[in-house]
């Protein structure tokens, strides 16, 4: 079976830290990627811990969780797992193709 | 004037033409799609246009046997060269998207279909003929030219989100985005030929500001490619501070 992505883990585990259900807690990772300038399927392991530690927490706040910090804080335990199993996304990306232009011109 | 448009559209060549071999350079190392499929839009663009200024803006008469297979190849060349773009962007920002794919295909049978309709049409064919033909090998042109801007300015604006949290290289957003100006101004020369041809005739391209304008669009076209792909250091420092600049 295929490792469940990146985005479904968290937000599985996010479900089940909070009070909000599946749908309210998918959306509101959507949004705080969404913010970040991310996007769920082309997402890294570093990229998900940045987003747990400095916009989730805004974003679970704004809907009246508790204790935000500390459920984002337990989250990058999840990313780290998911990562061991090989879930986020590889390959280049459009601004690994940009510098890679750049790159090999200054070389 | 007219010796400025000239002189405007000749290092316009030489700049696509150095783009084309440092890209397919770069390809040939790399081993990778978008350079390649960049390369050979930059080479099959130049190409085209070089066909296209033999056939009607040299000393050829305009009933000269040369003037249909040279018209015919121009636009051949073209139309490919846009087909390589579509690949391009596919490859680019939708690499694992299979209906990007999909339309990648459409869009070739599309630009085929019009050249082909355009060619078969016996005379010779000019990008700027106001025919039902050429609107749509133009228009098919001009859907790729729009998804290249529309995919290059989404993905500077995520990537400008991602540059306030330390996610993002500045640079990267900057050349992307100049990526995209780049399409519209190329765009803007495919639907200003047909609207000045259209609206003031064929006469019009004998005047200077037609030619002039059209040439400006184009070599900035080049200039905002060759600084997306190749950004000297000098104007790295630069977009770095516009960035900062604009973030404080």
């Amino acid at each position: 079976m295929a490792a469940p992505s990146l985005f479904d883990a968290v937000a599985e585990a996010l479900q089940a830290r909070t009070s909000l259900d599946a749908l309210a807690a998918r959306g509101t990772l959507r949004l705080a990627l969404k913010s970040a300038g991310l996007d769920p399927r082309s997402l890294t392991a570093e990229q998900m811990r940045v987003v747990l530690a400095r916009v989730l927490p805004g974003e679970l706040e704004s809907r009246g969780v508790e204790g935000a910090q500390g459920v984002c804080e337990g989250l990058g335990a999840v990313v780290a797992e998911a990562e061991a199993q090989g879930a986020g996304a590889r390959g280049d990306s459009p601004e690994q193709v940009f510098r890679r232009m750049r790159e090999r011109t200054a070389s | 004037m007219q010796t400025l448009s000239a002189a405007v559209s000749l290092a316009t060549l030489v700049l696509g033409l150095v783009l084309a071999v440092r890209l397919l350079y770069l390809a040939t190392r790399t081993r990778k799609a978008p350079e390649l499929a960049m390369g050979l839009y930059c080479l099959l663009v130049t190409g085209g246009a070089l066909l296209y200024g033999i056939a009607f803006r040299g000393e050829l008469a305009p009933e000269s046997p040369a003037v249909r297979p040279l018209a015919a190849a121009s636009t051949f060349c073209i139309g490919l060269g846009a087909f390589a773009l579509a690949v391009g962007i596919w490859r680019i920002f939708r690499p694992g998207e299979r209906w990007a794919g999909v339309l990648v295909a459409v869009a070739g049978f599309w630009i085929g279909g019009g050249w082909l309709a355009c060619v078969l049409s016996g005379r010779p064919v000019t990008l700027g003929d106001a025919t039902a033909t050429n609107a749509f090998f133009l228009s098919g042109r001009l859907a790729v030219y729009a998804v290249g801007a529309f995919e290059a300015f989404r993905y500077a604006g995520m990537l400008q989100r991602r540059v306030a949290l330390g996610l993002a290289d500045p640079v990267a957003a900057h050349q992307i985005r100049l990526w995209g100006m780049a399409w519209l101004c190329v765009a803007s020369v495919g639907l200003g030929t047909v609207l000045v041809m259209r609206l003031a005739g064929p006469a019009a391209f004998d005047a200077a500001l037609a030619p002039l304008v059209l040439a400006t669009l184009n070599a900035a076209a080049w200039v905002c490619t060759w600084l997306a792909f190749f950004p000297p250091a000098a104007y790295q420092r630069w977009a770095v501070g516009a960035q900062a600049g604009t973030a404080a």
